[in-house]
């Protein structure tokens, strides 16, 4: 019989207005901020900063600086003309897809400022080729500068003939943005692959969340063929993303209509379901919309969390209706007191579990305890304050299905106890066997897993000629420009033999253009004795030329008057610009530091011998293995933080349930995670960091059934829930474990076989009480 | 009546305009093979005389340009699609596409010219003119104009450039050949 609750109006509807204006900040704080996020597919940044040396980073930073966003586009033609309007028309087209802040096809023509902003030195630059001629036979070489006057090509000499009257200038600056078989044309770069011409093009993307990165994926998709390629970072970054989100999508979406099937099943009746979905979405929503807020940009494995908690937050609902269709005589706050122990100590739990991933010093771990705490927070907060309000009439039904929910509590148990030493040793036979094989996997490359068909266009475009660097380079030091540009020489002759063996491509270094002052001296001076001194340069611009002989006192004038011209380092790198200026890390506390990259190296041994050629003042970054070791080492943190979790947890139930009691509770879900990882090794899969994030979502929602088990204390509708949220969840968990992208694949598997051992295990530690099975007879 | 002719004599002078470089181009004679002399005159600010060279040239259609200078200093350029042969790599990777330039004004392929530069045609009875100004900003930067005249063969070349030079190219001698003997071929195909 139902009395209406003695309370005045105003009463019931504090709880549901505070509920209200929660839900209105989550609601605003969620607008404002998450449409304009780029969601994070890139699995490094999930990893900490690594406290590396200062000048690690700042190398990085400058190697990555403009690549994060650019995308390289190549289009193909069988003429120098095609190829162009080709890439005109992709322009066009990237344009206006409105995803991109700049394209850019046509060069402006600023070469010209380099050469005007080193003029003042250009007897002090040479280059290689031309220092040799000077030095073999300055007089086939000046006859030969002068041959190219009378052709029609001689005409950039012809232009500067006073200024630079041998030319040396001229072809210096020629040969410093060379890069082999690119070509201008139009204003267009063209790079020759046999019969073919690419044009190049360069697109820098705009940050953008989700439905951005899908629609680059898409337009990416129609666009490459054979003839356009594409390459860069944002593109593996919206591949990623367009593949996760048809997960997360997948996966979220069949939980809820798991959920929905089963609570119409079980309860019959729309009302329930739409609280649950109600407390839901609120929990999901408020734990996005802090995330953001919190972290600025989320990563997809924070939304993979997060389409998971739903089968978690839903719980706590579970609880509630389950419980009414027991106990037709509580009101809906005689519900939800009956139900508060249960839902409390399940939520302090998980908030311990959890909160403690703020404590790492994982930016992905971090987000993902905020979220949880947060969703798990509001979910809970939804049932006590707005259920009791909203959750309507009694339910005329009984609880469905009894008897497979007393075998759960009853039957269960008590087979346990009766096989309990046959089954025992299974269990340590199983642990024994499989924690004696377990292999852990710290090699971040299993767990990347770019498109191939990416990977194959990047391929080709570095075959026709646009490489992109290698993770790993030189950092070379020096007291001061001189000593660096020294050190810089002693290593790129370290690596000539590499090169000369193939197991080197290429490597870019500042000394490899700049001259070192010493060089400078002897490049003028050679200049000097080879074309001035002996008047060679004179005689020819007379006899052959014709020229004034004012004029050339002029020039010989000028070149008296560069002697003493010293171009610093510094400043031929502000002038030089790309590719040189990434390469220059400045002077700072009394030392001078510069990169020098690598490309094509062949294969592991080399990157051996390359790591031995670290010194004094030659650092070897390898950013692969940098990471593999901060996965390795994360991997024992969050291991660690797992084991601290569970002794604050047990001291927390402690408090409630006494030490034995609490003991107990933990061990079910502890006995899980062992279990889980015993039967990982046996499958022979290698533990990654993944599958401990994974551990720790089980531990949490283990620890959940076992608490319920054990305080719920109110029998078949306890079971009823328990199995419900199960039944969810491992469908939830069980669609990730089939995901495609390796670490989403991990952090499924072991979270699916976590929790399901985590209930099986949990009747087991319910309390003494129920070992008659009496009280299950309602 | 008035203005209906005016309207016409407008369309027709456009369409004439435009007529004109096709109707220059079909005057041209374009013959498999065209042997020829020069005489280029290069006039530079800093020198008192002009520089004067002169020397031999070939033709190949579709394959490429032979450039003889015989006084006063003897080279042989080869310009073809690929490049350019013969002049020193320093000197010749900026000028790479000048050598296509002239190739497509030597053998006569005002469509290729096209591309690259902005024709304004004017012609007389026998004679016509044909004025190039570059669109690309990079060859603007090289090359102000470049001015051709010629009947059935392309007479006179004058290229100014920006910086103020000037060089006058007149040709001369034409002898026209259906087919290149193999060495010549041989010469083009051997890659730069």
């Amino acid at each position: 019989m139902n009395l209406p609750p003695a309370h005045s109006p105003a009463r019931p509807l504090l709880p549901v207005l505070l509920w209200l204006a929660l839900v209105a900040v989550a609601l605003g704080i969620f607008v404002a901020g998450s449409s304009h996020r780029m969601v994070d597919t890139d699995i490094l940044h999930l990893l900490p900063q690594v406290k590396q040396k200062a000048l690690v980073q700042k190398a990085q930073q400058q190697l990555d600086g403009g690549l994060q966003q650019t995308i390289v586009w190549l289009a193909r033609g069988d003429s120098r003309q095609q190829a162009v309007d080709k890439a005109t028309a992709l322009a066009q087209t990237l344009q206006q897809s409105g995803l991109f802040q700049a394209v850019e096809l046509r060069q402006q023509a600023a070469d010209n400022r380099v050469y005007q902003q080193l003029l003042a030195y250009r007897f002090q630059l040479l280059d290689p080729a031309t220092r040799e001629a000077l030095a073999d036979d300055s007089q086939a070489y000046l006859a030969a500068r002068l041959q190219s006057l009378f052709s029609p090509l001689g005409m950039a000499y012809a232009a500067t003939l006073q200024l630079d009257p041998a030319y040396s200038y001229g072809r210096y600056i020629n040969q410093l943005y060379d890069t082999a078989g690119a070509e201008i044309y139009n204003d267009v770069t063209l790079l020759r692959d046999g019969e073919h011409w690419y044009a190049l093009l360069l697109g820098d993307v705009q940050a953008q969340g989700f439905a951005g990165q899908k629609a680059l994926a898409t337009l990416h998709a129609s666009l490459a063929g054979d003839d356009i390629l594409a390459a860069g970072l944002p593109l593996y970054s919206a591949y990623g993303a367009q593949q996760a989100e048809q997960e997360i999508s997948l996966v979220g979406t069949l939980s809820v209509i798991a959920i929905v099937l089963f609570m119409l099943a079980g309860l019959r009746s729309l009302r329930p379901l739409l609280l649950a979905l109600l407390s839901i979405a609120v929990g999901v929503l408020a734990a996005w919309a802090l995330c953001v807020l919190v972290f600025g940009r989320l990563h997809v494995i924070t939304l993979v969390f997060g389409s998971s908690l739903i089968g978690i937050s839903v719980d706590y609902s579970f609880h509630y209706f389950c419980d009414r269709l027991r106990n037709s005589q509580d009101n809906n706050r005689q519900t939800l007191r009956a139900i508060l122990p249960g839902i409390s100590l399940g939520l302090g739990s998980s908030v311990i579990a959890y909160g403690v991933l703020l404590l790492t010093p994982f930016p992905g771990l971090q987000q993902i305890g905020l979220f949880s705490v947060v969703g798990l927070l509001m979910a809970w907060l939804t049932v006590v304050l707005l259920y009791p309000s909203l959750a309507g009439p009694r339910p005329r039904h009984r609880l469905p299905l009894a008897p497979l929910f007393a075998a759960y509590l009853a039957r269960w148990p008590a087979f346990c106890r009766r096989h309990r030493y046959p089954l025992l040793a299974l269990l340590l036979l199983w642990l024994a066997g499989g924690l004696l094989q377990v292999q852990v996997s710290d090699d971040i490359r299993s767990l990347q897993q770019p498109d191939a068909g990416l990977l194959a266009q990047e391929k080709r475009i570095a075959a026709i000629g646009r490489q992109r660097p290698d993770g790993q380079f030189f950092i070379v030091s020096g007291a001061d420009q001189h000593a660096l540009l020294a050190a810089e020489q002693k290593l790129l002759a370290q690596l000539a033999p590499l090169q000369q063996s193939g197991r080197l491509a290429r490597w870019q270094a500042l000394s490899g253009q700049f001259p070192s002052p010493a060089q400078q001296q002897q490049n003028y001076r050679l200049l000097q004795q080879q074309l001035i001194d002996n008047g060679l340069l004179a005689g020819q611009l007379a006899t052959v030329l014709q020229m004034r002989p004012d004029a050339i006192a002029e020039i010989e004038q000028q070149f008296a008057a560069a002697a003493s011209q010293q171009l610093a380092l510094a400043d031929w790198v502000a002038a030089v610009g790309e590719p040189y200026r990434p390469l220059w890390l400045g002077c700072e506390a009394g030392s001078c530091s510069s990169i020098v990259r690598l490309y094509g190296i062949a294969d592991v041994a080399t990157l051996d011998a390359l790591a031995a050629l670290a010194d004094d003042g030659v650092l070897f970054v390898d950013r692969v293995q940098t990471f593999n070791q901060v996965l390795a080492h994360y991997r024992h943190i969050a291991s660690t933080f797992l084991l601290l979790a569970l002794g604050l947890i047990w001291l927390f139930l402690a408090f409630y349930l006494g030490p034995a009691a609490a003991l107990q509770v933990v061990l079910a879900p502890l006995a899980a995670l062992l279990l889980t990882v015993a039967t990982l090794a046996l499958a022979g899969q290698a533990l990654t960091m993944f599958h401990v994030f994974g551990l720790l979502l089980a531990l949490g929602i283990g620890l959940d059934y076992a608490i319920f088990c054990r305080v719920g204390g109110h029998g078949l509708s306890t079971a009823m829930a328990v199995v419900l949220s199960l039944l969810t969840s491992l469908l939830a968990f069980g669609l990730l474990a089939t995901s495609s992208t390796a670490f989403i694949q991990a952090f499924g598997l072991s979270l699916a076989l976590g929790i399901f051992l985590a209930f099986l295990l949990a009747p087991l530690v319910a309390g003494q009480s129920d070992n008659k099975g009496e009280s299950y007879v309602d | 009546m008035l203005l209906r002719g005016l309207l016409l004599g407008l369309l027709l002078i456009a369409t004439l305009a435009e007529a004109g470089v096709a109707d220059i181009a079909a005057r041209l004679q374009q013959p498999a093979v065209l042997h020829g002399r020069f005489v280029q005159q290069k006039h530079m600010a800093v020198l008192a005389v002009p520089l004067v060279s002169q020397g031999a040239f070939t033709v190949v259609r579709d394959h490429g340009v032979i450039w003889q200078t015989e006084k006063p200093l003897a080279s042989r350029l080869l310009i073809n699609k690929d490049g350019i042969r013969g002049a020193d790599i320093g000197d010749s990777r900026a000028m790479a596409y000048i050598g296509n330039i002239l190739h497509a004004i030597l053998s006569g392929d005002l469509s290729a010219l096209e591309q690259q530069f902005e024709i304004a045609a004017s012609s007389s009875e026998n004679r016509w003119q044909l004025q190039l100004v570059p669109r690309s900003s990079l060859l603007k930067k090289a090359i102000m104009a470049i001015e051709l005249q010629g009947d059935q063969h392309i007479r006179q070349l004058q290229l100014q450039e920006a910086g103020g030079d000037r060089t006058d190219i007149v040709f001369s001698a034409f002898v026209p050949a259906d087919t290149a003997d193999d060495g010549l071929l041989h010469e083009f195909a051997a890659g730069p």
